[in-house]
């Protein structure tokens, strides 16, 4: 295509063409600075780092770093410090409860030994009335005894006088059979007479044998009544020395009872000294939490103007639910009175105490259980 | 004060007192009775007031003057809560008693009333009480019963305003109305 | 098994779960007795009107002893409607009630438009439009007020009622005595009767058109009835001594009343139209002062038949009498309150005499007023309040206390000198 003969300079050209291919060797060689490759998620901070470094703000990073750096110090200096508020309390804490701890041990030792006592006098006392009234029944016994005791000899007695009577009796007709005996003899000899006399001599004799043998008789019985009697005594003391054996008994039974009493009681002291700690901490929780019902408790109570007319017993049920900040989301009737008036006054007392700020100032886990409640209201006597 | 009419009135006054023998208690009203009360001083005992001579004087009994004429006296206060008769008014209602008795045609209203408190039916009913118990004086003293009607006002027509116990006492009668 | 096992595991612990979230319930005990706090804001377009409805609604609830309204001077704004209610102001200033409202002329009388409005639940309670003639804007404040008081307690409202009272000018022998018929609240007050002797014991017929009163004007007391609209009375009775005390049955066909034409104060009862006497009271003590029960079926009344003055109660079937108050030496003029439950009476105690109710089931008995000197009380016929005569110095006034005791008040009066107050039954 040179029509015209030009003088084509190959100089330019090549170093153009050279250049080019110097520029594009260099750009393929060099290559741009990669990013950092993500961490995997095996660490325990799921968050990724992104790094927008560029040349022009590194001024503005550095000044960043340091600003950074500052308040990093400046935080770990706080950190410290509360760090060391945070020991000084626990130990406070610690030192409280340890403190507390001793005393709930004392205190469970003076029970355990307020109880030991206890269950002694106790015993003391059963043993007191036991002996009392076994020697009540003793006595009752005797007194028992005693009248069957009379009651028998009266009944000697009157054997006696029977059998007196009985010889007197006899005497009599004897006497009789004499007078008449003796008259017959008058008409009679002397023979018959003797005869006679030996004869009522002889009945004399029998009866007066017959006397005797009464007599031995009762002697007899009553020889009888005392063996009784001694046999009787005997079973007595026999019973008595029962009775005390059974005593002795019981009293070994109480002081066991009384020792293992004793060390059921030392037993608890120990269970309530764990449970204590154990709930020392869940009281903590608590007590905010009271604090925040105690509020609502006084604010709805200021709030509420009760109806007029009210009738005794008059309750109403109010079901709440807060939002997270403590504001009104609802308050329904969930048990009416009865009485609308009284239901409305009810409404209107939780509506004009809320909102309950204070919702806010529970640890973050209890919120949310306070965040429902009822109100249950009944009034006392308000006139 | 002249010493003279004095002598004289106490004269009257205690040859009176003598002659019918007039029990004269000597009580006082309680509180001020203008005029209208009866305080009968006991012989000797001068109480001279303005003009109480002449109405003690009848009010005693003298029993020569009362008959024709209308008493003086025609009102006798009662006790709180009371319609007792008392002893010192006795005389007074004697006077109405003769002089009704002695003017078969004379008629007289016997107006009862109360002091204010209290509610006021009930009050009406006592003033009633007050009335018919100088009636039924009346009429053991002889006057017929034709001549005595009875009518009560309570509180309605109270003598004396206000609240005081002097008040009140003034207000607790029974008026003879002819 | 397992899976019948695992649901209802799971049913459970749904329910135990659900429960522990409810469970939490907090006591409330305790309130304040206080007045309920109401606004009542001028009704817009009512400067034009001759007389302040709102105001005349304002009053009304004020003295009903339950209300505490609120001054004008603190309202920040002045709604017409609930549509322009600002409600925290209202809650601001712990108002719980609040009533708004229009009023225009027209024709020839009046258009009112009035809601009421429950401030902490933000609502409209009731609204209404009433018209009311010439003269008639009073009675339609005194109906709106019965219609709020009614939507905001249950009860209903008395406002729109009336009551009759006897006044006494001069002293001694010259008094002037005169018997009136005033609203509820005083206003209005036209008098009935005028008399140089003294008149006594008004009592309403059960339907509001008819007084029955004791007038001395024949110098006897007797028994009067007399038509309201006509002015046309009646002589019921004019016996020997007492006549007095008279008490409407309430069918209103009979009267109970005291008489003594038998020789002692005793009640009897008179049958109005057949003009028959019975006598059913028999002592030699003074009976007076009868009332009936709301059932018609048993009169109260004072007997001093024990002593002193103390309050029984006869049954109408039976004729059995019983002695109801035992609480002091002086128990007199007994009045049933409406619902028959307890009953208002005068009492004497270390106070003077003083208003006071008696729970019938418990025989309990309450001083009400706080001044000296009561007599003649007489119930709202919604039993809300009491009037009652008592002493300002040397002059006689009416003064008025809520049934339970918590607000008492004077209530103003056109005269001076006022007893006797009667309070009328509800009139529709």
């Amino acid at each position: 295509m040179a029509s015209h003969d030009q003088r084509v300079g190959y100089g330019l050209p090549t170093l153009l063409a050279l250049l080019l291919h110097l520029g594009v060797l260099v750009v393929s060689v060099i290559s741009l600075p990669a990013s950092v490759p993500e961490p995997t998620s095996s660490s325990i901070v799921q968050a990724t780092l992104v790094s927008t470094e560029t040349t022009t703000d590194r001024a503005q990073r550095t000044e960043e770093t340091r600003a950074r750096a500052e308040a990093r110090q400046a935080e770990e200096e706080s950190q410290a410090e509360e760090q060391a508020t945070a020991e000084a309390e626990r130990q406070r804490q610690q030192e409280a409860e340890r403190q507390s701890l001793k005393e709930a041990r004392l205190e469970a030792e003076a029970e355990a030994a307020r109880r030991a006592q206890e269950a002694e006098q106790q015993a003391s006392l059963r043993e007191q009335q036991e002996a009392e009234r076994r020697r009540q029944e003793q006595e009752a016994e005797a007194q028992q005894r005693q009248e069957e005791e009379a009651r028998r000899q009266q009944e000697a007695e009157a054997q006696q006088r029977q059998a007196e009577e009985a010889r007197r009796q006899q005497e009599a007709e004897a006497q009789q059979r004499q007078a008449e005996e003796a008259r017959r003899q008058q008409e009679a000899e002397a023979q018959q007479r003797q005869a006679e006399e030996a004869r009522r001599q002889q009945e004399a004799e029998a009866q007066q044998r017959q006397a005797e043998e009464a007599r031995r008789q009762q002697e007899a019985e009553a020889q009888q009544r005392q063996a009784e009697e001694a046999r009787r005594q005997q079973e007595a003391e026999a019973q008595q020395r029962q009775a005390e054996e059974a005593r002795r008994q019981q009293e070994a039974e109480a002081q066991q009872r009384q020792a293992e009493e004793a060390r059921l009681a030392a037993e608890e002291a120990e269970q309530a000294i764990r449970e204590e700690a154990a709930a020392a901490e869940a009281r903590q929780g608590q007590e905010a939490a009271n604090a925040f019902i105690n509020l609502v408790k006084r604010a709805v109570e200021q709030a509420w103007v009760i109806a007029p007319n009210v009738s005794q017993g008059a309750t109403a049920r109010v079901a709440v639910r807060l939002g997270p900040s403590g504001e009104l989301f609802s308050a329904d009737i969930s048990q009416s009175s009865g009485d609308s008036a009284f239901d409305r006054s009810a409404l209107q007392a939780v509506e004009a105490a809320a909102p309950f700020a204070e919702l806010r100032q529970l640890p973050a886990p209890v919120q949310r259980d306070y965040r429902q409640f009822n109100l249950l209201f009944r009034p006392g006597e308000v006139r | 004060m002249q010493f003279k009419p004095f002598t004289r009135s106490l004269a009257i006054a205690l040859s009176l007192a003598f002659l019918a023998g007039c029990a004269g208690k000597g009580g006082t009203q309680d509180g001020s009775m203008d005029g209208t009360g009866t305080g009968t001083g006991t012989a000797g005992t001068g109480t001279a007031g303005s003009g109480q001579v002449s109405g003690t004087g009848l009010g005693a009994g003298s029993g020569q003057m009362a008959d024709s004429r209308i008493p003086e006296v025609r009102t006798i206060y009662f006790a709180y809560d009371s319609d007792q008769i008392r002893s010192e008014f006795e005389s007074v209602l004697n006077a109405h008693a003769r002089y009704l008795r002695s003017n078969g045609s004379a008629r007289v209203v016997l107006q009862g009333h109360t002091d204010e408190r209290g509610t006021r039916e009930y009050n009406l009913a006592l003033g009633e009480r007050r009335a018919k118990a100088v009636e039924r004086f009346l009429n053991i003293q002889g006057v017929s019963s034709s001549q005595v009607e009875v009518v009560s006002y309570g509180e309605e027509r109270p003598a004396a305003r206000g609240q005081s116990e002097d008040a009140y006492a003034q207000n607790r009668r029974v008026i003879f109305a002819y | 098994m397992k899976l019948l096992i695992t649901t209802w595991l799971a049913a459970l612990l749904l329910m135990v779960g659900s429960q522990a979230q409810a469970n939490l319930t907090i006591e409330i005990t305790r309130g304040s007795d206080r007045a309920t706090p109401i606004a009542v804001v001028p009704f817009a377009g009512g400067e034009a009107l001759p007389e302040d409805v709102a105001q005349v609604i304002h009053d009304n609830l004020a003295r009903s002893g339950y209300f505490d309204p609120l001054p004008r001077g603190a309202m920040m704004d002045r709604p017409a409607e609930s549509g322009e209610v600002r409600y925290g102001n209202w809650k601001a200033l712990d108002v719980r009630y609040l009533v708004v409202g229009r009023a225009s002329q027209e024709g020839n009388g009046y258009r009112l438009q009035f809601e009421l409005i429950d401030v902490s639940g933000e609502r409209r309670m009731i609204g209404e439009t009433v018209t009311s003639g010439q003269g008639e804007l009073r009675a339609a404040g005194h109906y709106i007020s019965d219609e709020i008081f009614e939507a905001i307690t249950g009860i209903r409202g008395a406002f729109a009622t009336r009551i009759a009272y006897v006044t006494a000018q001069g002293v001694g022998d010259n008094i002037q005595y005169a018997l009136y018929v005033a609203d509820a609240d005083g206003r209005n007050s036209q008098q009935v009767l005028s008399s140089s002797q003294p008149i006594l014991s008004p009592a309403w017929s059960p339907d509001g058109s008819k007084l029955a009163y004791v007038s001395f004007e024949t110098e006897r007391p007797a028994i009067y009835i007399q038509n309201l609209a006509t002015g046309q009375r009646v002589r019921a009775t004019s016996f020997e001594g007492l006549n007095g005390a008279p008490a409407w049955s309430p069918d209103g066909r009979r009267l109970a009343m005291t008489l003594s034409k038998d020789g002692q104060p005793e009640i009897y009862i008179m049958d109005i139209g057949a003009r028959t006497f019975e006598r059913v009271t028999n002592s030699s003590s003074i009976d007076t002062e009868p009332d009936w029960s709301p059932d018609g079926r048993s009169l109260l009344f004072t007997s001093d038949r024990s002593g002193g003055p103390q309050l029984y109660r006869l049954q109408l079937g039976s004729g059995e009498v019983e002695r109801l108050t035992f609480t002091g030496n002086y128990n007199a003029r007994g009045r049933f309150a409406p619902d028959g439950e307890s009953i208002f009476l005068i009492h004497r105690g270390g106070n003077g005499f003083q208003v006071a109710r008696q729970e019938l089931d418990s025989n309990r008995l309450v001083v009400l007023s706080e001044s000296r000197q009561d007599e003649s009380p007489s119930v709202a016929p919604n039993g809300t309040m009491v009037i009652f005569a008592t002493q300002q110095g040397n002059n006689g006034v009416l003064g008025a206390v809520s049934a339970d005791g918590r607000a008492s008040f004077r209530l103003p009066a056109a005269q001076s000198d006022v007893r006797e107050p009667a309070w009328s039954p509800f009139l529709d």
